[in-house]
């Protein structure tokens, strides 16, 4: 049982603070994804966990012990970085028993883990390639493999695809995945790709400036944003974020938009906001419908635009629609081709509509 | 440019010329006048021969010469002594820089000095400390009982001290080339090593070392070369003795050329070291290259 917990843990580098009380709990083999934007201090964090990096404040405990003083070593916690790290001097066999052979366990048990790893991750035939004949795919499975045999408790992954193609990249993500699930330990696992946090995490924490911003599962933050922030790095392409002013009318409150474009409040929202309030309406492209294309939402206002911009995309086609003054894109789905110019009458989700407070962030709660 | 040489293929070696005429002239033409004068007579102590071709009996007279062979193996002591200290002490000095950075600022310039000293001025300053009479170093060992003849004044500790010398004057070398090659190598292997479960030692013996392969074989034949026509420092410091407890090949070379001025002679002892210092050089090539080759 090897669960992760991090309390106030702050890093500072002289003045600057890198990261900053930072409080997580990672239960026994969940697979927990840092995500946030270069500089947020999501390797950091990681790098304190594996000890590559000392914690300035706070206690870090890896299956109940604290670590903050013992090396990595004692950890027992295996990591894969960016750019492979692999060592160029020795064949894949012996990367992936080096870790092994230092902690000098018996040659048999050697043997045997390493031709587990290489079977699991599909290396079997490379055993005695060296790195510099490996593709950038083999050498992050090689590096995987050095991670696998040592049975660590937990796993460490810093932007493992980073250093991959798209396409290598998308199947290296599932093949992570997949061996997740057979080996079954407690991964933290960094990125600033919010597609692959996504994907992969059970539990995604979102960083920025040091700080945690928001923690929850890819569903949860998906469609309950903690701030503006979140709403905007989570989800492609990101939320549409429209500056508005809370005003009444004979059906109630309404946002009005720039150009006095108009919306109403969601019901759910209405007692949230007073008239007079400025906030910043969050609407994610799949919940502007053009008519006719996908299942109208049943709680909707509908509005007429005309057609800037079209991007199809195949199975669907990013539509980029004048606002008011703003631009907004909505995603259409079953498309058909679009003429630049051409009018069409939009629904609007107002269910999934999301308030932001102008001046905090924040998003409104209902 | 890509056009003009198109059109005229030779335009090319046109720009290369300097460079061949200074080479033609200052390289290749005294080796040759110095291979030519060497089948010949050529010796002021009997001018009525001068000119006369006599093959090969200059070398044949170089490798019965006991005095030639004392030369060669001085010279290879010196350099069996000087190198491994001077690659054990570079290396252990540029590794301990490379874990503290810090220090690398403090200790670069002071690395730097010896380097970029001439070797006379290296053998003027030695030889003046390390008078027993008024030279710093001399008197301090004077006073404390060792070697009350100046370090230089017996053969064993001459030796040593020149041997001293090359290591003092070379080490910083050694060391800035390693230093310059571990700062240059990727980060993560090492981190990598750490999380693994290596100690320092492990991190060195089997991540560094491995690594610095190529480079060891590179600095290797770059001492050997040096150490093997080291000349200025020790000639100045010693000028090959007392007797001939210093007398390195390239000293004795000189005293055959113009001490007695036995040019003839002479010429074919240059030959002889230049032939060493050749096949030395092209054993440590092929060594390089199968060290540096990647095991497939």
């Amino acid at each position: 049982m090897a669960e992760v917990r991090l309390e106030n843990v702050s890093k500072t580098y002289g003045d600057v603070v890198a990261v900053r009380d930072v409080d997580l709990e990672i239960a026994h083999n969940e697979f927990l994804v840092l995500v946030g934007p270069s500089g947020c201090g999501k390797s950091t964090t990681l790098r304190m966990i594996a000890g590559l990096e000392e914690i300035s404040r706070g206690t870090v405990r890896i299956g109940g012990r604290v670590v903050n003083d013992q090396p990595p070593r004692e950890r027992n916690v295996s990591m894969v970085f960016q750019n492979y790290a692999l060592y160029p001097h020795m064949s894949v066999r012996e990367n992936l028993s080096f870790g092994l052979t230092l902690a000098k366990r018996p040659r048999d048990e050697i043997e045997s883990k390493v031709r587990e790893a290489a079977e699991i991750l599909g290396l079997d035939a490379l055993l005695d390639r060296q790195p510099a004949h490996l593709s950038g795919g083999e050498r992050q499975r090689v590096a995987m493999g050095r991670a696998i045999v040592r049975h660590p408790d937990v796993f460490l992954f810093d932007e493992p695809l980073s250093n991959l193609d798209a396409q290598l990249r998308t199947q290296m993500r599932t093949e992570i995945k997949r061996l997740h699930r057979k080996v079954g330990t407690t991964v933290v696992y960094v990125t600033h790709d919010q597609v692959e946090a996504m994907t992969l995490a059970d539990r995604v924490v979102i960083m920025r400036s040091g700080e945690v911003v928001q923690t929850g599962t890819p569903y949860e933050i998906f469609h309950a944003p903690a701030n503006i922030f979140v709403a905007q790095f989570i989800g492609s392409p990101p939320m549409n974020l429209l500056n508005a002013v809370v005003g009444t009318s004979a059906d109630g409150k309404v946002l009005r938009f720039s150009d006095d474009w108009r919306l109403p409040v969601p019901h759910r929202l209405a007692d949230r906001v007073e008239a007079g309030r400025e906030v910043v309406v969050g609407l994610r492209a799949d919940d502007i419908v053009p008519q006719g294309h996908g299942i109208p939402p049943e709680d909707k206002s509908s509005f007429e635009s005309m057609v800037n911009i079209s991007e199809p995309l195949g199975s669907e086609t990013l539509l980029f629609v004048p606002f008011g003054r703003s631009e907004i894109i909505s995603k259409m789905y079953r498309p058909r081709p679009v003429r630049e110019g051409e009018a069409l009458v939009f629904d609007v989700n107002l269910a999934e509509m999301k308030l932001f407070d102008k001046i905090a962030g924040r998003a409104i709660q209902e | 440019m890509g056009g003009m040489t198109r059109k005229t293929p030779w335009g090319g070696y046109l720009w290369l010329l300097p460079m061949l005429v200074f080479l033609l002239v200052i390289e290749l033409w005294p080796f040759i006048v110095m291979l030519d004068q060497s089948v010949h007579y050529l010796s002021y102590t009997q001018p009525g021969k001068n000119g006369q071709f006599i093959g090969l009996d200059n070398y044949r007279k170089a490798v019965h010469d006991d005095d030639l062979f004392h030369g060669v193996s001085v010279t290879l002591l010196y350099m069996l002594i000087a190198l491994p200290i001077e690659f054990v002490l570079g290396l252990a000095l540029a590794v301990l820089i490379s874990y503290h950075m810090a220090l690398k600022r403090i200790v670069m310039p002071l690395l730097l000095i010896p380097m970029v000293l001439a070797p006379v001025v290296v053998g003027l300053v030695a030889r003046l400390n390390l008078n027993p009479d008024f030279g710093l170093l001399g008197i301090m060992l004077r006073e404390i009982g060792i070697a009350p003849a100046g370090l230089l004044g017996t053969p064993f500790n001459a030796f040593l001290t020149i041997v001293a010398v090359d290591i003092w004057q070379w080490t910083p070398f050694v060391t800035m080339i390693f230093l310059a090659a571990i700062i240059g190598m990727p980060r993560e292997p090492f981190e990598a090593a750490v999380v693994d479960g290596a100690s320092r030692w492990q991190i060195f013996r089997r991540v560094i070392l491995p690594m610095l392969h190529p480079i060891i074989g590179v600095v290797l034949l770059l001492r050997l070369t040096d150490a093997f026509k080291v000349f200025d420092q020790v000639f100045i410091m010693t000028g090959g003795g007392p007797g001939a407890a210093t007398e390195l090949l390239t000293i004795f070379a000189y005293k055959v050329n113009f001490a007695y001025w036995n040019l003839g002679y002479g010429s074919a002892v240059v030959a002889l070291l230049f032939f060493i210092s050749f096949v030395m050089t092209f054993v440590t090539m092929k060594l390089i290259a199968r060290m540096s080759r990647p095991r497939t």
